[in-house]
């Protein structure tokens, strides 16, 4: 074994690594933007990622197909969306509180089905493999963030989602329900991060096993805020994320570096960094005004 | 007004009531399920002084994010600062070889210094580098948790087991083995740190009626802009009600290491940092509505665990959805209840 | 006279039907879920084999958080249950607890030493076995490779380890092991994801079989082992049928048998605590060998592996165990 191979390999074991592990994350953090863009606060995140994968797997494995899977954790996700929409924008509840109560209740409901669904709360059934699983989360990621891109930039109902979370009294000086708006964005960003759950259950894994999401939507909600709330910013540093993420597992695996330095602390390097780059440079950018 | 504060209480039984019935699609009778839940504390005194136990931890939680809250501070970093607390505890506990009372006073002093700078973070890195304290906190909690793991697992492991832990602290410390509190609850985790609890929450009450200063945070918490022109210092206030935060947040880790286990178990957490959350909620921070509002979580987080045996489909994760109903109850039932004052407004 | 003697033994027979209510089994298994089919599931396995074929009564419960397996005992025991039964090391202190506070409840625990006249510790010398699952990987293995995946580096994965590496290197002195730790709490038995990123680093290192012993992570590292084309190599329960073609063989624990056996014990009122241990010697231990991966060994590598078996058992080979190198 030549050290040439054995640092090809690891580069390229990274990008690679790097690329899987980022998938849900950029994807939950550009589902979480269009909530906070609109000015609803998206703590929620993690429901909305656990239901995906949950529905993702178990459908998958009911049903024998990866399409159905996708589908249907998208709409699990959306489903909860409604609930949440309703308590916060019909019954004015504080968007936190909510999404709080959120996290808790689908933390609590997946074990309840799982158990009836599969007699276990623990992991959902193995799914089959597939021999086009790449292909799935590529297309989603693309369409994903492609049509997040157009909506966000390219058209006015984006335009009209950032006055939601910035100006709503000038939604309704042209006629627009800024709550309407709100629903709308927070409804799509949950139908995203519901397919972020589904590339983590079926793809990083061919499984959901409880709390699997180890506690992305936090890290992405953490993402949007640093990136100031910008669509562009946001992806970057979830790859970003993603990428530190890859290393601390790569480097736990090479004897090499784990003797060195402890996994535990290479688990730490991208919330130091965060906090250091917190520390460095002052936030200039404001949170969406209208953000509760 | 009155009717309003009434709302929180309608909204607990609404949502224990939906809970209940969302047990008839698990094949489960409501009824059977609700009593269960409910009664499950009364099982024994055992049963009850665990309950006490969840009770103090989570009057403790609450009162971490009720007290930021009132300046408008969403402080979710109780989870890692009690964490450090913990792991400092059991340390000291463990290595730190003095008479009972250096050993003890040792103990509290540094860890309550500990969640107390945890928490300063956030009020620093808020008001020099407008950093949002959901981010920071959230980092901490992530890094405190690794923190805790690596010092624990590499130098303080229990090597008398392998569950990922400390030794058990010195004997000296270990005095709450005896108190009386704990006795009389059949030697289960409750201690006379419940009492401490309580009497925390009647100083609060007191100073926050009889003191200007809680008048000057809430008064922040509702107009920061306005705040500076008064010439209240921004950051008196952040760091004063941040250190608060940490000062109780500690206690969790004091009421763990020193009143319960004697040592740390990674995890030993159910989440109390996050549950505080629905407890202050439920309160609507006022401190003495938080010891009532802890003591109802603690009731069901006891009842839920006994789910597992009682019924074939709930296990003890129902309880989280009990909680999750009844706190969308809650909130919701501030618009339910004030929606008539509307219609008359409008 | 005979129809009063008929009547009598009518009426005895009746009266005794009467007497012995059901035996009632507790269950607490560990992290990782009755379907993490290794650890848990063999355990779970031999409780359901009791439930049909000694007609007992079994109520299990999947610990989520070691904090409430202190509850979950005390709760079987308050309800009267005969038997409560631990799966895992984790349990340990919860058994050692509430074993003292009701010595009527007999108690089991899996994989944990407890000493106390109503507590039965079953224990498995993992270490044979994992000797033989390093002697198939060296075998097997075409660079010289191979990979070890454990759930948490403690000392009862340790010694999995240890036998494994001393079996590698029996077979090849010159061979590398690449050793890595899902990770440092309870999750690390349930996260399949991160495992097989684990895997898949290992891998990329040249690893060509891969070991596990971290329950329900193992889908991860089979999952990767399918993807790259690499065996794999199943622990606890036979894994052999997760993925026939990847999974070489299987590092059986029989815990479903010493389940039975103590379930069984119970129900005949013969119960003994004490500490039970398993071995190749008495095939607590083995490796799997079935229709599922008959197809990856030629027979004389069946035959060697066989050999090694019995030396291990006579004694001729001397697997190197954790617990006593310490």
């Amino acid at each position: 074994m030549s050290e040439m191979n054995f640092s090809d390999s690891i580069f390229v074991l990274l990008l690679f690594s790097t690329f899987r592990l980022s998938l849900p994350l950029v994807l939950t953090a550009v589902g979480g933007y269009f909530s906070e863009k609109s000015g609803v606060a998206q703590i929620g995140l993690e429901a909305f990622l656990l239901i995906g994968a949950f529905t993702a797997s178990s459908v998958t494995y009911l049903s024998g197909s990866l399409f159905y899977g996708y589908i249907s954790a998208a709409l699990a996700s959306l489903l909860m969306a409604q609930l949440f929409c309703f308590l916060v924008l019909k019954l004015r509840a504080n968007a936190i509180v909510i999404g709080t109560g959120l996290n808790l209740f689908v933390i609590g409901l997946i074990p309840l089905i799982g158990k009836v669904l599969f007699d276990s709360t623990g992991s959902t059934p193995t799914i089959p493999t597939f021999d086009n699983t790449l292909i799935y989360p590529m297309v989603t990621l693309v369409l994903a963030l492609g049509l997040s891109y157009y909506l966000s930039e390219k058209t006015i109902w984006g335009l009209q989602v950032k006055f939601a979370g910035e100006k709503q009294d000038a939604l309704s000086a042209i006629g627009v329900n800024f709550d309407t708006r709100r629903w709308q964005a927070v409804s799509y960003g949950a139908f995203v991060t519901g397919l972020a759950g589904a590339i983590l259950s079926t793809y990083l894994s061919s499984s959901y096993s409880p709390l699997m999401s180890a506690g992305r939507g936090y890290i992405a909600l953490a993402a949007i805020i640093f990136a100031g709330w910008d669509l562009r910013r946001t992806i970057l540093i979830s790859l970003f994320f993603g990428f530190f993420e890859a290393l601390q597992i790569q480097a736990q695996s090479n004897q090499a570096v784990s003797s060195l330095i402890p996994g535990e602390f290479i688990q730490m390097i991208p919330y130091l960094i965060t906090l250091l780059a917190l520390l460095f440079f002052k936030s200039k950018r404001q949170a969406p005004k209208e953000l509760k | 007004m009155k009717r309003e504060n009434l709302a929180p209480w309608f909204g607990f039984l609404f949502g224990l009531f939906l809970a209940c019935s969302l047990a008839l699609f698990f094949k489960e009778s409501p009824v059977h399920v609700l009593k269960i839940v409910t009664t499950s504390f009364l099982n024994s005194k055992y049963d009850f002084g665990l309950t006490l136990f969840y009770t103090t931890c989570l009057i403790f939680a609450g009162l971490s994010f009720a007290i930021p809250m009132k300046a408008g501070l969403f402080h979710i970093g109780s989870e890692g600062q009690l964490t450090i607390s913990a792991t400092i505890a059991a340390i000291i506990g463990v290595s730190f070889n003095a008479n009972t009372f250096t050993g003890l006073a040792a103990i509290f002093i540094i860890t309550i210094l500990t969640g107390m700078l945890s928490a300063l973070i956030i009020a620093l890195l808020k008001f020099y580098r407008k950093a949002h304290e959901v981010v920071v906190a959230i980092m901490l909690n992530f890094v405190f948790a690794a923190l805790s793991t690596w010092v624990t697992v590499n130098h303080f492991q229990n090597t008398a087991s392998q569950n990922p832990e400390t030794g058990l602290i010195l004997d000296a410390y270990q005095i709450f083995k005896n108190d009386p509190i704990k006795n009389y609850f059949e030697q289960s985790p409750v201690s006379s740190f419940f009492v401490l609890a309580i009497i925390f929450c009647i100083l609060l009450r007191w100073l926050e009626s009889k003191t200007l200063f809680f008048q000057v945070i809430k008064s922040y918490g509702a107009n920061p802009a306005a705040n500076k022109r008064f010439g209240f210092s921004e950051l008196k206030i952040l760091t004063s009600v941040m250190l608060m935060a940490g000062f109780f947040s500690a206690f969790i880790g004091l009421t763990e290491v020193l009143g319960n286990s004697f040592q740390y178990k990674i995890g030993f957490s159910p989440s109390y940092g996050f549950l505080g959350i629905a407890v202050a909620l439920l309160a609507r921070q006022n401190f003495i509505g938080l010891i009532g509002s802890s003591f109802l979580i603690a009731l069901l987080h006891k009842g839920a665990s006994d789910l597992d045996l009682e019924t074939q489909f709930l296990t003890r994760d129902f309880s989280r959805v009990l909680q999750a109903l009844i706190i969308f109850s809650v909130a919701a039932s501030y618009y339910v209840f004030t929606y008539r004052k509307r219609k008359e407004s409008n | 006279m005979a129809r009063n003697i008929l009547f009598i033994l009518f009426f005895g027979f009746f009266s005794t039907l009467q007497v012995s209510a059901t035996v009632k089994i507790g269950l607490v298994l560990d992290k990782g879920g009755k379907d993490d089919k290794s650890f848990n599931t063999s355990a779970y396995e031999g409780a359901k084999k009791a439930e049909k074929e000694l007609g007992i009564e079994l109520k299990y419960v999947e610990a989520t958080d070691s904090n409430s397996l202190e509850t979950l005992h005390r709760n079987f025991a308050q309800k009267k249950y005969d038997l409560v039964i631990g799966i895992g090391f984790a349990q340990i202190d919860a058994v050692k607890k509430v074993a003292v506070l009701f010595p009527q409840t007999h108690f089991a625990i899996v994989d944990g030493e407890v000493s106390a006249a109503n507590v039965r510790s079953l224990l498995f010398e993992e270490h044979e076995g994992s000797f033989l699952a390093g002697a198939a990987a060296a075998m097997k293995s075409k660079t010289g490779v191979v990979g070890f995946i454990g759930g948490m580096d403690i000392p009862l994965i340790r010694r999995f380890q240890k036998g494994y590496e001393a079996g590698v290197k029996y077979v090849n002195p010159k061979a590398t092991v690449i050793n890595n730790y899902v990770g440092v709490t309870g999750e690390a038995w349930n996260n399949p994801a991160k495992a097989k990123e684990m895997a898949l680093s290992q891998i990329g290192q040249k690893a060509d079989v891969i070991f596990h012993a971290a329950g329900a992570s193992g889908a991860g590292i089979f999952d990767a082992a399918a993807d790259k084309k690499i065996y794999a190599i199943g622990v606890d329960s036979n894994q052999n049928w997760i993925k026939p073609g990847v999974v070489l063989t299987s590092m059986l624990k029989r815990v479903d048998v010493a389940v039975f056996e103590t379930i069984k014990s119970v129900k005949d009122n013969k119960f003994q605590s004490g500490i039970i241990r398993f071995g190749l010697k008495d095939s607590g231990v083995d490796w799997a060998f079935d229709s599922f991966n008959e197809k990856l060994w030629s027979a004389p590598e069946k035959t060697k592996m066989e050999d090694i078996k019995k030396q291990i058992i006579s004694g001729k080979i001397k697997v190197p165990d954790y617990y006593k190198t310490k």
